[in-house]
């Protein structure tokens, strides 16, 4: 029997339940990049499917457990840090650009703005901070950044950017008067948009975003396509 | 900073995570642990084999995260599909297959009334709300579905344990989804 003409598509609701072997879930899922039917029936099903463990009974994960895991990833977020700021300790310099020169002389104000997030936050105990953000005109189509901070920890987000190339990425620096250091990396959505986290933003006089051919770069290769001047 | 880390949407958490923040991932675990931590458990019918693969998996989330993209869903359901992914392959590892309910009830500490948060609460509620949606569903569709997710059982071997034909699991798999589906948007 067929739903809509495609006898795959018997296979979505197992595939939804994790109930195919590894071999016909890599087939099924080849057949569905070319099949809207079937892609249609997965998507539905794999919304069904996420509520499953809700019903369950709640049990409280083990202290111990959390010790532990947390303790894995304090030692290797140390780790990270301590590789990052050894590599930031070249001095700050442009590689020839492979694109015609920027001019930034006419800056397109992003928004002004120190967004609010989170589940019903409130900032109204502090005076909200103006961030005016620089923005590559050449990137320009109705290119907007704003910066959410709340005490050191930051949240960019941004929109109307162009759209990145295979492997491409857009890479976020931090400028404490030493040279960029890397911090995150982030892609665009297909509308243009994209945020990155900024761990840790005290004594940071600029945020930049490049837009690099891969992450394994330890400075920038191109002029910023975003600038955000904290000072 | 803690206390406005934890006022942080998950995807704006997600990105402090990618950036290599361990306290913002500390409240992603804070938040999450419990329902993917209960997931493997029932699973796995066993703390020890459960806490190994949350380990696994929240682990593999620190070091991946640039493996989350929120337009494919919330970070919770991201979760679960890891979680679940991996105790479906421990499950078949082991070939230690069971749709008994989680075997050791003493072992795990079930959250008490008295212990929830007001995030519990709602979960409570909204959890109630989904199992009422799935014991509705037909016993034998209900059971196709409890052997495959919870199980970890292909849809070979359901039928083999069920002595059915391959293509009723797969029919009673899918009309037990729609079934479940329009449960779920009555009670939404």
């Amino acid at each position: 029997m067929t739903r809509e003409g495609c006898d795959q598509v018997e296979e979505a609701a197992a595939f939804a339940l994790g109930s195919l072997t590894e071999l016909e879930n890599q087939v099924f899922e080849r057949h569905v990049m070319g099949c809207e039917t079937c892609a249609r029936e997965l998507r539905e099903f794999r919304a069904t499917v996420e509520a499953l463990p809700v019903a369950l009974p709640q049990y409280r994960a083990p202290a111990a457990l959390k010790d532990e895991i947390m303790s894995t990833v304090r030692q290797e977020a140390a780790r990270s840090l301590a590789g990052e700021t050894r590599a930031s300790q070249r001095r700050f310099g442009w590689r020839p650009s492979r694109r015609p020169a920027l001019a930034l002389g006419a800056l397109a104000t992003g928004a002004l703005m120190l967004g609010s997030y989170g589940i019903g936050a409130s900032l109204s105990e502090e005076e909200p901070q103006v961030v005016q953000a620089a923005v590559d005109p050449a990137h320009l189509r109705g290119a907007r950044a704003s910066l959410a901070r709340a005490d050191d920890v930051a949240v960019l987000r941004a929109s109307g950017l162009r759209p990145l190339g295979a492997g491409e990425v857009y890479v976020v620096w931090l400028d404490r008067g030493e040279g960029p250091v890397y911090v995150s990396s982030f892609n665009v959505r297909p509308d243009g948009s994209g945020q990155a986290g900024v761990p840790d933003v005290a004594g940071v006089r600029r945020i930049m975003v490049t837009r690099e051919a891969s992450t394994a770069v330890r400075q920038p290769t191109e002029r910023p396509v975003l600038t955000v001047d904290l000072t | 900073m803690r206390r406005r880390l934890t006022l942080m949407a998950d995807e704006d958490l997600m990105s402090l995570v990618q950036a290599g923040d361990a306290a913002a991932f500390e409240v992603v675990y804070d938040r999450h642990a419990d329902p993917v931590y209960s997931l493997a458990y029932r699973m796995l019918g066993a703390r020890a084999a459960a806490e190994d693969v949350v380990q696994e998996a929240f682990t593999a989330v620190w070091r991946k995260s640039h493996g989350y993209r929120s337009t494919r869903g919330s970070v919770r359901n991201w979760l679960f599909g890891i979680v679940h992914h991996r105790a479906v392959d421990a499950l078949r590892r082991s070939g230690a297959h069971s749709s008994r309910r989680a075997g050791d009830e003493t072992a795990a500490q079930n959250l008490a009334a008295d212990e929830l948060t007001e995030v519990e609460v709602l979960r409570r509620s909204e959890a109630s709300a989904v199992r009422g949606a799935v014991d509705r569903l037909p016993t034998d569709q209900l059971r196709v579905i409890e052997l495959a997710y919870f199980g970890g059982f292909t849809h070979v071997e359901i039928a083999d344990v069920l002595e059915i034909p391959l293509g009723t699991v797969k029919g009673r798999m899918r009309l037990g989804l729609d079934k479940l589906r329009q449960n779920l948007l009555e009670v939404a």
